[in-house]
């Protein structure tokens, strides 16, 4: 029985079909970088810059242009919002990444879904965090408008990663069907960070 | 002989796919689309004491399934409005039911939080987290309108944003429904804190 839903799944399978027989003809991929290894032969002295903790309100294009700006590295997002938990909970594993991984090409965003009038609050959050990467304030505040405005399907903490051409390869939230660790994460960005 | 198997392969999980009702889910939702037979929640316990189940409901013209939680703070922010939608519509045959599915909360805490802001619905308990599993719920909260037959006629938001809605996709759903119409709006993208799952 024919649908909608059934005809555009039709289609998808058929591009995906289409997708893997040209990727048959790819030349086979170099070996991947050992990250850890040279991590440990980098000098520990490497100084962190100090950087001063900032959240500008923002829209889907000074979103896109954030994430282009970035382009040679991969770009975690981290979609919160002071009026979650779970959220508030997991963020201060984006900060570690975001430190672990800065030299290795990681740039982190923050994308908070709060009423532009909580701004100062999101700023106290994002100071307790030590969140010293860019973080945006959606103006649309927590609501259908911000899930739209930036993809998201599912609930918050959301995150997105981007490898460094800025497309897009990672979109999700944690749900029944990937119930995520941040090992999880860290591993889709190491994924992204020794591709080639 | 990798593209042709690749073909052959594509080829077979098409046909799969097709014959296959809601593989692709709603919009928003993974587990179900509008139009699905809401699955069927039995024995649930309540903040009451008693066992819930969807069957219990068969008087009622629309069952409005909400999954919510205690701690998360856009789920409380919309407690009030729940208030006064059951208050609204308990008469007009609307039943609405409230379903913690959170892995780390419990049933005394879901009995103090109805106590203390005086719950005019059930508040069930969906211990093993199936329900919210069958429903594809991802956040709290998270809103299911089921017709006369339990189809979902409506899923997604209760309204369009936290603090000063404009769109109140719940109620235009239910006001008609009521009336005998579909609803404008079948399906938004809902908001919210991810439910907590528990690992299998």
């Amino acid at each position: 029985m024919w649908t909608v839903r059934s005809a555009a799944g039709a289609t998808w399978l058929a591009g995906l079909v289409l997708a893997a027989a040209v990727g048959c003809q790819r030349p086979s991929m170099p070996e991947e970088e050992r990250l850890g290894e040279s991590a440990s032969r980098r000098s520990p002295a490497a100084a962190v810059v100090p950087r001063e903790i900032t959240v500008e309100v923002a829209g889907r294009d000074e979103y896109d242009r954030l994430i282009a700006s970035h382009r040679g590295k991969v770009v975690l997002v981290d979609f919160w919002s002071t009026g979650c938990i779970p959220c508030l909970e997991q963020f201060p594993h984006t900060v570690a990444l975001s430190h672990k991984h800065a030299e290795d090409g990681l740039a982190v965003i923050s994308v908070s879904l709060d009423d532009v009038e909580d701004r100062k609050r999101v700023l106290e959050q994002l100071r307790a965090q030590q969140a010293t990467f860019d973080n945006l304030l959606s103006r649309d505040g927590m609501g259908v408008a911000s899930m739209k405005a930036f993809d998201i399907d599912g609930g918050l903490p959301h995150y997105k990663l981007y490898d460094r051409r800025g497309n897009l390869r990672y979109s999700f939230s944690i749900d029944a069907q990937q119930p995520l660790e941040p090992e999880d994460i860290q591993r889709r960005v190491m994924e992204l960070l020794t591709e080639t | 002989m990798c593209q042709r198997n690749v073909f052959v392969l594509g080829l077979v999980l098409l046909t799969v796919v097709l014959l296959v009702p809601g593989a692709f889910g709603g919009k928003y939702n993974k587990a179900i689309d509008v139009g699905d037979k809401g699955p069927a929640w039995e024995q649930l316990e309540g903040v009451d004491g008693k066992q819930h189940s969807l069957g219990d409901l068969k008087a009622a013209k629309l069952v409005v399934a909400v999954f919510t939680c205690n701690k998360c703070p856009v789920a409380v922010a919309y407690e009030d409005r729940l208030i006064e939608f059951a208050r609204d519509y308990k008469d007009k045959g609307v039943a609405l039911v409230a379903i913690n599915p959170n892995g780390t909360e419990n049933l005394e805490q879901m009995k103090e939080r109805a106590e203390k802001k005086d719950f005019n619905f059930p508040y069930v308990y969906d211990a093993t987290q199936d329900v919210a599993r069958g429903y594809g719920a991802t956040c709290t909260p998270h809103v299911f309108v089921l017709d006369g037959k339990r189809a979902v006629a409506y899923m997604g938001a209760i309204d369009d944003k936290l603090s000063d809605p404009k769109e109140h996709y719940l109620r235009d759903a239910v006001d008609a429904l009521l009336a005998g119409d579909e609803p404008d709006t079948t399906e938004t993208r809902q908001f919210g804190c991810s439910i907590k799952w528990k690992k299998q």
